[in-house]
């Protein structure tokens, strides 16, 4: 149990510095258009897949990897269906409604994926 | 993304976030937000951004980064660490491949999409909502790399330079092809 928490805070901080990393670039690049893309950064993949592969090996990094290619796949329709509800629902129901397109894209795509 | 300094008259940013991103009674790019200089950090970077709308030449400005207040470095840092907390969190309860769905969780565009239609305009939200589709795009290329690589038996850091390289080539490829054919640059204001 005291490894689950320690790798769950090393994921939170490592995550949280390559947000960072990102978010700086993104901060220094126009038009917003192209600073959008680092919105969708690895910045989370990254820290939370080398502290996996510290402390519970690279088979678990490459299970995760297999996982987040349905995310990602989710993460297009949340953005292909943000556009339209934002503008239909404003900011608070349009980007809470996306997001309900990627949980049930992901999850029917994962289930689909490994039934 | 945001920046904590408000003029009182930024208040043209819609509150309920719809005039701005249709179209209507959209008052961004007309000037008003460089002649005040009450507006630092990013919002200032995105006041001018909004008055150069429709503007798609790509430019790097790192003296940009001083202008961003800590509160903003702080929410930031915050998001992404709990979204990697509940990536986590996730993996440890439903095992890592049902984990690695939250590695591309949208929550820090979410926070991004809020922060600036607030501090700027709904317009501005769906620009970057555009920009993130080609970086989720580059996101799919990133975890199939790494999936490819390790099943390879190609050692971690080569994995991950190689995947965050394709997650590069990817998203800028498409947003350079979106530029070339469709309409690169931010959504002009209208009027």
């Amino acid at each position: 149990m005291g490894l689950e928490v320690v790798q769950v805070l090393l994921k939170a901080a490592a995550g949280g510095l390559f947000v960072l990393l990102f978010a700086a670039l993104a901060e220094m690049i126009a038009p917003k258009r192209l600073a959008g893309v680092f919105s969708a950064a690895p910045s989370v993949a990254l820290g939370g897949m080398l502290v996996t592969a510290w402390l519970s090996g690279v088979s678990d990094v490459r299970q995760a990897a297999l996982g987040m290619t349905v995310g990602a796949v989710a993460f297009v329709a949340y953005c292909l269906a943000g556009v339209p509800l934002l503008k239909r629902w404003g900011v608070w129901k349009g980007s809470s409604a996306a997001l309900g397109v990627w949980l049930a894209v992901a999850v029917a795509g994962y289930l689909v994926v490994w039934p | 993304m945001t920046n904590g300094l408000r003029d009182d008259r930024d208040d043209h940013n819609d509150r309920d976030g719809r005039d701005e991103c249709d179209g209507r009674d959209d008052r961004d790019g007309r000037g008003d937000h460089n002649s005040r200089g009450g507006s630092g950090g990013s919002g200032g970077d995105r006041g001018r951004s909004d008055e150069r709308c429709g503007d798609d030449e790509v430019r790097l400005v790192p003296r940009e980064l001083g202008k961003t207040g800590p509160r903003d470095w702080l929410i930031r840092f915050a998001f992404g660490a709990g979204v990697s907390a509940l990536a986590g969190v996730v993996a440890t309860v439903a095992g890592p491949r049902f984990g690695g769905l939250f590695l591309a969780f949208p929550a820090i565009l979410m926070a991004s999409l809020t922060l600036v239609a607030k501090e700027e305009s709904l317009r501005q939200a769906c620009n970057e909502a555009r920009g993130a589709t080609f970086g989720a795009v580059g996101l799919f290329g990133f975890a199939a790399v790494i999936a490819a690589a390790l099943a390879g038996r190609w050692p971690l850091w080569a994995a991950l330079t190689a995947a965050t390289a394709v997650w590069a080539v990817l998203s800028l490829g498409c947003y350079l092809l979106a530029r070339a054919f469709v309409a690169g640059g931010d959504e002009p204001p209208a009027g």
